[in-house]
């Protein structure tokens, strides 16, 4: 297999139908994605980051272009594809390891339960397994999240703005864990995110992404960063904060839109 | 600072509970004015204490009734009959003197039949409904046109169809629940949030695992509701059709009281529904709480 293009997606678009018309998110995207390499994509809101992730998850079809993983294509969601949402989605009426469960028993046949003990344990929550999502913190539902993802061994992670919902602290610790997991793991990951400092210590490259509608990849940044990373002594890293720097150039300069800005 | 706070505390005006406890209330005056600590009776014994009061008041409205105004019997012969009803709820002397026990569970026997072939049928319509548009399209003008409409009305169906009254009353409760049961259950087919329908996507969820881990669980609290609005109605129409109907019943029972100017067993039936009826009431609010989830 051709580890250079793992995941490939060419010329895709993406139109949606709506009643005053059809309207275009997406148009022209080409993004190839390494085993093992972890990649955000960056834009402001509405610029068709999430639809860019639905459609690798299979959530979406897309309207023109192609998506191949592993050179298949991309026909649906999958158990290949571990998908974790911005708001948990853990179903309410399951224990944290019921919900697990459900994503193991998918794929697995046997050892159900050990692969299940094993993925909560990755992400720290062996003491709260038979807890219910009401019973537990956002930080620690999300956990469960990413764990249930993870469970199903994808071949990809796709994390929809994972810790978006999260305070400053708990994202900060979920991060680093984030970073700790990948790194044992070897997860090929796509994020989206729309906070800069989580794109530039999380990825290896960052995706920026115009405004849309018609939204295009507008840069790509290499973020060659040596890892295992560490927030603290990158704070006062020159390489992070010149990274960080034009991250936010890109978002603030070229792709800054007045009237959006004033609505968020 | 606790100067002020005393003095805030001692000009506050007597707590009510203070005016009812009477002679302990006094001790707790004592300690209120000195100030050590704020006397408030706990919120379950408030609540309590309204809940006895306002059965006073209907009670002493109700005696003044009597007096006043004609046959109503008064609260205690009222109380008195009660007490010889219910010596005995249970005896049976052939089909038309049937002790009250007796009465309440052959209405409740038909609630239950009728009630539980409306969910038989009810529920699954109501997930197709749910799930379906172009099966809610269809079921809408139907719905809207027959749900307003008294179920009594369709008890002279029931006995066209049925030949006998029993059935006929069974049938009437039957499509008074039915209703509730349908609208209900597509109601919450309808709310299960996207996002638990995108788990079942991302996870590849057979369609059997999407039934018993989501859509089940996520429309049961819906279900429950519908059911309790379904008991209630049910309740509500026996009295009406077994009065219509005869045989053994707490309607019919309310009907052969009235016949034989027992004015107090009527106002005993009418407690006797009303306390069914709460307790069904609150057996299903219970339930709800079991199966409604935080997320």
């Amino acid at each position: 297999m051709d580890l250079e293009k793992f995941l490939r997606v060419e010329g895709v678009g993406m139109a949606f139908e709506t009643k005053a018309g059809s309207f275009e998110a997406l148009t022209g995207i080409d993004l190839t994605i390494e085993r093992g390499e972890f990649v955000s994509l960056i834009g402001h809101s509405g610029c068709g980051k999430s639809t860019l992730l639905n459609l690798v998850a299979g959530l979406l079809r897309p309207s023109a272009g192609v998506l191949l993983l592993a050179e298949r294509e991309i026909g649906g969601p999958g158990p290949d594809r571990g998908v974790v949402f911005q708001n948990h989605s853990l179903l309410p009426w399951l224990t944290c390891f019921e919900n697990v469960h459900l994503a193991v028993e998918r794929v697995f046949k046997e050892k159900l339960k050990e692969k299940t003990h094993a993925a909560l344990e990755l992400v720290g929550l062996s003491h709260a397994e038979h807890k219910y999502p009401h019973e537990i913190s956002g930080g620690m539902k999300q956990r469960v999240g990413i764990a249930r993802a993870l469970a199903m061994e994808p071949k990809m992670l796709l994390l929809d703005e994972p810790f978006g919902a999260l305070d400053a602290l708990t994202r900060a610790t979920l991060q680093d864990e984030l970073m700790r997991i990948v790194e044992r793991t070897g997860s090929t990951v796509l994020m989206v995110t729309h906070d800069v400092d989580e794109a530039v210590l999380l990825s290896d490259r960052v995706v920026m992404m115009t405004n849309g509608p018609a939204a295009r990849i507008g840069d790509v940044l290499e973020v060659a960063l040596p890892r295992p990373r560490n927030r603290l002594a990158l704070a006062h890293d020159a390489r992070f904060m010149e990274l960080r720097a034009k991250v936010l150039e890109f978002l603030y300069e070229k792709q800054a839109n007045k009237t959006r800005l004033k609505a968020a | 600072m606790t100067a002020v706070a005393l003095r805030k505390i001692t000009t506050s005006p007597p707590h009510p509970a203070a005016v009812v406890l009477g002679p302990k209330a006094d001790a707790a005056k004592a300690r209120f004015e000195t100030g050590y600590r704020r006397v408030r009776a706990p919120e379950w014994l408030m609540s309590v204490i309204a809940c006895v009061m306002g059965l006073a008041a209907f009670v002493a409205v109700w005696a003044v009734i009597a007096k006043f105004g004609g046959r109503i019997p008064d609260p205690l012969t009222v109380g008195a009959a009660a007490a010889k009803i219910f010596a005995d709820p249970f005896y049976s002397k052939g089909p038309n003197d049937q002790g009250i026990g007796w009465n309440v569970v052959s209405s409740l026997k038909r609630v239950g039949i009728g009630f539980g072939l409306a969910a038989l049928v009810g529920i699954p319509l109501g997930f197709v409904i749910g799930r379906f548009r172009f099966a809610a399209g269809m079921a809408a003008p139907i719905i809207a046109l027959l749900k307003p409409v008294s179920p009594l009305a369709w008890l002279p169906i029931g006995l066209l169809v049925f030949k006998a009254a029993n059935p006929a009353a069974i049938w009437v409760i039957f499509i008074c629940s039915l209703w509730p049961m349908i609208v209900n259950t597509a109601v919450g087919v309808r709310q299960i949030p996207q996002d638990y329908l995108n788990v079942a996507r991302v996870l590849n969820l057979s369609e059997w695992k999407v039934f018993t881990k989501i859509l089940f669980p996520a429309v049961l609290p819906y279900m429950i509701t519908g059911v309790r609005l379904s008991i209630g109605v049910a309740w509500l129409v026996i009295v009406a059709a077994e009065m219509l109907t005869g045989g053994v019943g707490i309607g019919f029972w309310v009907w052969d009281e009235w016949n034989n100017l027992k004015v107090e067993h009527i106002i005993i039936a009418i407690f006797t529904i009303g306390i069914v009826g709460l307790a069904l009431e609150q057996g299903l609010m219970l339930l709800a709480r079991r199966f409604s989830y935080g997320s």
